[in-house]
């Protein structure tokens, strides 16, 4: 009883997550990778009612539902390359002209963040001490 | 505000998951983001304290508290991470620790399965398609994402609802069998009430009962026994989607990508 309740509350975390990450995220990449963890957590759920009846629909269930993710990545993958071919870019909201005309985009106008990497910082040893001066030396000696 | 007073150990980690993920989402510059680190864990902590309940076998919990904690981490880092490259890692880490669940839950098969085909096979497809179609540097969607606040909103409505129907209220706790979407009773309860009607499940077949369950020779059984035509099924889709993928693919004659 209470480990089905534990793996359902898991597995509707995960699910949550997904869904979160897929309505935020704009990298057609991430939003891919969002509807895969919401498959997760719904297998989860399938295998815990499977152990939890004794039975095993639920597994078999499962391995279609590894199936169709295998699918449906494979499909997704190559729309993604379709889609960055045209438009150089992996933005999601480059492709939001499939809506009604009359109704305006949603999507704000965002800050533009400089595209540069910020600059890696190494750290620097601090020197100690005076440094030693040898060339004076040597040039007077000889 | 009784209600509120009954359940806010219910409300509570949702509020702070709320903000947490909200302000963890990227937006804008990068900034520093402790604050929203340390509410997050204290609201995973609250959900693994006081909403999961410890069985009682002490193996089992802990592996089962370190499998869930890892996912549940490893999918917010997945989904507020600001490089795509990072979170495809992090989902990997995700479908490792779903994939211990299985294990916890006697499916050693599709445990292996998941590894073999997300972790093997989909994350590196992931990652070369990353490899092939990222620009330089970091990129201005990656930075921002789609209005984080409503949408973290929402799914943690939509969690609080769920968490409502699954956990067990005091009155069915405490009044005995239970009715509505789940019923969560153990068996023994189950099978007082209602004795098992085997023709209620008509997909079951005999090769599918209790002393095959969670080996590879049931599972194997139940889908070319049951699911046969389901399978056959399974298996045209996924020779008609790789057809697919090859024609939606860019070809090399139509240019470089």
């Amino acid at each position: 009883m209470v480990v089905l309740t534990n793996y359902l509350i898991v597995g509707s975390i995960l699910f949550v997550l997904g869904a979160i990450g897929f309505l935020t995220r704009r990298n057609l990449i991430t939003l891919m990778l969002s509807a895969e963890m919401m498959l997760h957590g719904v297998s989860l759920n399938l295998v815990a009612f499977s152990n939890f009846h004794q039975n095993m629909q639920g597994q078999a269930f499962t391995a279609f539902i590894l199936t169709v993710a295998a699918c449906e990545a494979g499909i997704a993958l190559a729309l993604i390359l379709t889609l960055y071919k045209r438009s150089k870019s992996l933005d999601v909201n480059l492709w939001s002209q499939l809506g009604e005309a009359d109704i305006e985009s949603p999507h704000e106008e965002e800050p533009a963040v400089p595209t540069a990497q910020p600059a890696q910082v190494f750290p620097q040893l601090t020197p100690t001490g005076r440094s030693p001066q040898f060339q004076k030396e040597t040039a007077n000696r000889v | 505000m009784q209600w509120l007073e009954e359940h806010w150990l219910l409300v509570l980690p949702m509020v702070l998951g709320t903000f947490a993920v909200a302000r963890l989402m990227p937006k804008g510059e990068p900034r520093s983001s402790l604050v929203a680190r340390l509410v997050g864990l204290a609201a995973i902590g609250i959900v693994g304290g006081t909403l999961l309940q410890p069985t009682g076998a002490a193996l089992n919990d802990v592996l089962f508290f370190l499998f869930a904690g890892v996912a549940v981490l490893a999918a917010i880092l997945m989904i507020t991470h600001r490089n795509p490259a990072y979170s495809a890692l992090w989902f990997a880490v995700v479908t490792l620790a779903v994939c211990g669940l299985f294990l916890l839950q006697s499916a050693p098969f599709l445990a292996s399965a998941t590894v073999i085909v997300y972790a093997g096979a989909i994350i590196v497809t992931f990652l070369f398609v990353l490899m092939l179609a990222q620009q330089a540097g970091t990129t201005n969607y990656d930075q921002n994402s789609r209005q984080p606040g409503v949408a973290t909103f929402t799914g943690f409505v939509l969690l609080g609802a769920l968490l409502f129907v699954l956990l067990p209220s005091k009155e069915q706790a405490t009044t005995g069998p239970v009715t509505g979407f789940v019923s969560l009773a153990p068996k023994v309860i189950l099978a007082a009430q209602s004795p098992p009607d085997q023709s209620s499940t008509p997909q079951s077949t005999s090769a599918t009962t209790a002393e095959n369950f969670g080996t590879m020779r049931g599972l194997g059984r139940s889908l070319f026994g049951d699911y046969l035509f389901a399978v056959e099924l399974a298996g045209t889709l996924l020779l008609v989607a790789s057809i697919g993928a090859i024609v939606i693919a860019p070809k090399r004659s139509s240019g470089k990508l």
